[in-house]
């Protein structure tokens, strides 16, 4: 691997796709794009190390050496973002020194002990959000000591589906919306594997979405994280049953006319025991959600909000992959503060946060103590 | 003084043989007229150490038993003919990611949902084409409730030897039939379980053939970290657009399946040595045409029959061998001539072929067996009889 080692940023160049996030969101106007579109540290003598740009960068391209404590205004979960409380649960779990300060950054030799390295750089397009929601996913993780070999992960079709084949785990990529039922075979054939399972939203919430109810209702141990892109990406754009109304989409060529779920109600209706969502820019917060869902004794459900640069952003005009991380960063709120909001008020907005959280028996448990009777 | 011998339908065999194989994981949903399979697992696997689940769905069953399978258990499904339309999606998936499972399909009359307590024949194509794209398939059919039992355990043992999924096709009569049966003592079964991976993490990619072109693929959670996918890979099990690659999986995919074909191939020859007149008949169908073989020789026709226990891969060495000496065949089979089409296709006019359909969901009588057989034995029939 080619890293440039321009401190106090390390840009590893091979895996950058010129999405221009690190740059729009360097205050320091430290960072550039070079001539061949890639990252580069131009003015090193201006960059604070404040991690900005290796908290979002989706392609794991950066890395900042000696990183400070102190926050920039951007900075997710920072003080410029009032907004965040990590949910108490996941917070138990944070395991001590395992992160660093208030940044929760994973360091890039530790995450790509989790990456199958050949097969990096991802696929996903220059802006994606989804190796942001991977790289939450890896964070949590590592920070919970899981044991990689009793790890599977399992994955539908898609573009969210893909990040199975990029974790170093036992990978189950399935087809198009059954990886929850896979998954469920394999959680109760092996109850002492943590089984983790990606999904789109036209993966999970359309012809997924029977199987998604039902492992809610079971309340079987599996962490679900659904990489919401509001699109059917690979396919080229066609609306999903999570495009906003009036987005457009190559099947929806006038604006979309159809109602979305509100998925996080579904699983909660459905009988899931815990139900969190996240955006890409909230990398910490989703990360620490996630390590809750991993922790909780249940059927856990975390949606990711992310951005499809390519197939979502150019045909509604939505702007750069930064200007969707800052369209996340302002319309999503912490569910205690959205609560508070007057019903006016919320419009334009969506609340992020752990947003339910129940006991309830789990099939496996239920399972094994009928089979002890 | 004990005796083995029970009274038990034919999906209670399946069940018990499933056990008996080492079936430790079913999912499944309610059928007709399957449905006593997934009653009688979700009452003997709790004690068994292993795990029954109903699921939402026959597609969430099936996905449920594959995932089981890579976790190491032996797993299997069963339903009806449009739960196994359901199914097709992940039966395709099995096989291009060589999941051992065992599918068990009784067959009632189609298409659609057809008459739902009415025996059928109608999936014979489906049981072989049913998923998209090229690929094997290995498709038992038993015709008695001793042969449900011992097909069913040899479809665990070559789904697990082979890494493929294998169907038990049975008919709404077979597995409603009341027979009683003398199961052989569990110490007498021979059980396979599929290859393990010899090495260490590492040594080996998941997905290389280590011998007769079927790899031994590890189980998730014991340590070796591997990719599985429905997408064309390499042997790592990782997914790849090489068009070279995709076409070696392919073709060695069928080649398993092809290499034991001798030992897969089960057919069942009653009074054959001296026909003149030969029946093909599989399932329920092969128990009225033995009768009227029987019936035929009283009238003086040396009628006999070939029955097949192995749909798929076809018999085809076994027709062409009788095609060769009995140049009278009738096809009797409840359904349009599913069969009788790939007789045709392997006898190629070295004999003439009579077929006896019937799509209404009925078992055919003795008697119209024997009355087809002594039509042709006086060459009066045409070539095909619509019933």
């Amino acid at each position: 691997m080619e890293i440039i080692n321009q401190e106090p940023v390390k840009i590893n160049q091979k895996w950058c796709k010129g999405c221009g996030i690190c740059t729009s969101f360097c205050r320091q106007e430290a960072l550039a794009l070079n001539e061949q579109g890639r990252a580069v540290l131009a003015r090193p003598e201006k960059c604070n190390r404040c991690g900005l740009c290796e908290d979002l960068c989706p392609d794991y391209v950066l890395t900042v050496v000696d990183r400070v404590q102190h926050r920039e205004p951007d900075q997710p979960n920072g003080s410029g973002w009032p907004g965040i409380v990590a949910p108490r649960l996941a917070d138990r779990q944070v395991k001590p020194g395992g992160e660093g300060p208030g940044t929760g950054a994973l360091p890039k030799s530790e995450l790509e002990r989790y990456l199958r390295r050949e097969k990096m750089p991802h696929l996903w397009c220059a802006g994606c959000g989804n190796g942001l929601v991977v790289h939450a996913l890896l964070k949590a993780i590592h920070q919970l000591s899981l044991d990689q070999n009793k790890i599977v992960a399992v994955a539908g079709i898609g573009c969210a589906g893909r990040a199975a084949g990029y974790l170093d785990f036992d990978t189950l990529h399935t087809t198009h919306g059954r990886a929850l039922a896979f998954a469920t075979g394999v959680k109760l054939s092996r109850p002492e594997l943590t089984v983790i399972v990606l999904m789109g939203d036209g993966d999970a919430a359309a012809i997924g979405g029977n199987h998604l109810i039902h492992a809610a209702r079971r309340n079987i141990d599996l962490t679900a994280i659904v990489f919401n892109n509001s699109i059917y990406g690979m396919t080229g754009g066609q609306y999903s049953p999570l495009t906003p109304p009036a987005s457009r989409g190559t099947t929806a060529p006038y604006g979309n006319i159809e109602r979305p779920f509100d998925l996080p109600a579904l699983v909660q209706g459905a009988g899931g025991t815990y139900v969190a969502r996240a955006t890409t820019y909230h990398t910490r917060l989703l990360a620490d959600l996630i390590k809750g869902g991993l922790t909780h004794r249940g059927f856990a459900f975390i949606e990711a909000i992310t951005y499809c640069p390519t197939a979502f952003g150019r045909q509604n005009k939505a702007g750069s992959p930064a200007d969707a991380l800052r369209w996340q960063r302002d319309r999503a709120m912490n569910i205690q503060a959205y609560r508070r909001l007057a019903h006016d008020e919320k419009k334009d907005r969506f609340p992020i946060g752990l947003l339910y959280c129940s006991e309830a028996p789990e099939y496996g448990a239920s399972y094994s103590a009928l089979a002890a009777k | 003084m004990t005796t083995r011998l029970r009274l038990m339908q034919g999906n209670e065999a399946v069940a018990e043989a499933a056990l008996a194989a080492g079936a430790r994981f079913f999912a499944g949903y309610p059928i007709t007229p399957s449905t006593e399979i997934a009653e009688i697992m979700a009452a003997r696997l709790p004690a068994a150490g292993g795990c029954f689940i109903q699921m939402e769905d026959e597609i969430a069953s099936l996905a449920t038993v594959i995932g089981a399978s890579l976790a190491g258990k032996k797993a299997f499904t069963a339903t009806s003919g449009p739960g196994f339309s359901l199914m097709q999606e992940n039966i395709g998936f099995a096989v291009m990611a060589e999941v051992p499972c065992v599918i068990v399909n009784v067959q009632r009359l189609g298409p659609s949902t057809g008459i739902p307590t009415a025996p059928g024949q109608g999936d014979v194509m489906q049981a072989r084409w049913g998923t998209h794209g090229d690929h094997p398939m290995v498709v038992f059919c038993p015709s008695s409730v001793r042969e449900a039992y011992d097909l069913t355990v040899q479809a665990f043992n070559v789904a697990e030897r082979l890494r493929t999924p294998v169907v038990v096709l049975l008919d709404e009569i077979v597995a409603h039939m009341r027979e009683g049966v003398e199961l052989p003592a569990p110490g007498d079964l021979e059980i396979v379980s599929r290859p393990r991976p010899a090495g260490p993490p590492g040594s080996c990619p998941a997905y290389r053939p280590i011998e007769n072109e079927v790899p031994a693929v590890p189980n998730f959670g014991d340590g070796y970290r591997f990719h599985v996918t429905g997408l064309a890979h390499d042997e790592t099990g990782l997914p790849t657009n090489s068009t070279q690659v995709a076409d070696a999986l392919v073709r060695r995919l069928h080649r398993k399946v092809e290499l034991f074909r001798r030992e897969i191939t089960f057919t069942r020859a009653y009074l054959l040595e001296d026909a003149q007149v030969a029946v093909i008949a599989y399932g329920s169908v092969a128990r009225s045409a033995r009768q009227a073989v029987k019936e035929a020789r009283a009238y003086g026709v040396r009628a006999g029959l070939l029955q097949l226990q192995t749909i798929w891969p076809f018999p085809q060495e076994e027709i062409a061998a009788l095609s060769s000496r009995v140049k009278k065949l009738v096809v009797a089979e409840m359904n349009l001539g599913q069969v009788q089409a790939e007789i045709e296709r392997i006898v190629s006019g070295r004999a003439r072929v009579v077929s006896l359909t019937n799509a209404g969901g009925r078992l055919f009588t003795p008697g119209e067996i024997r009355q087809a057989i002594g039509a042709v034995s006086r060459g009066h029939l045409k070539k095909v009889v619509h019933q």
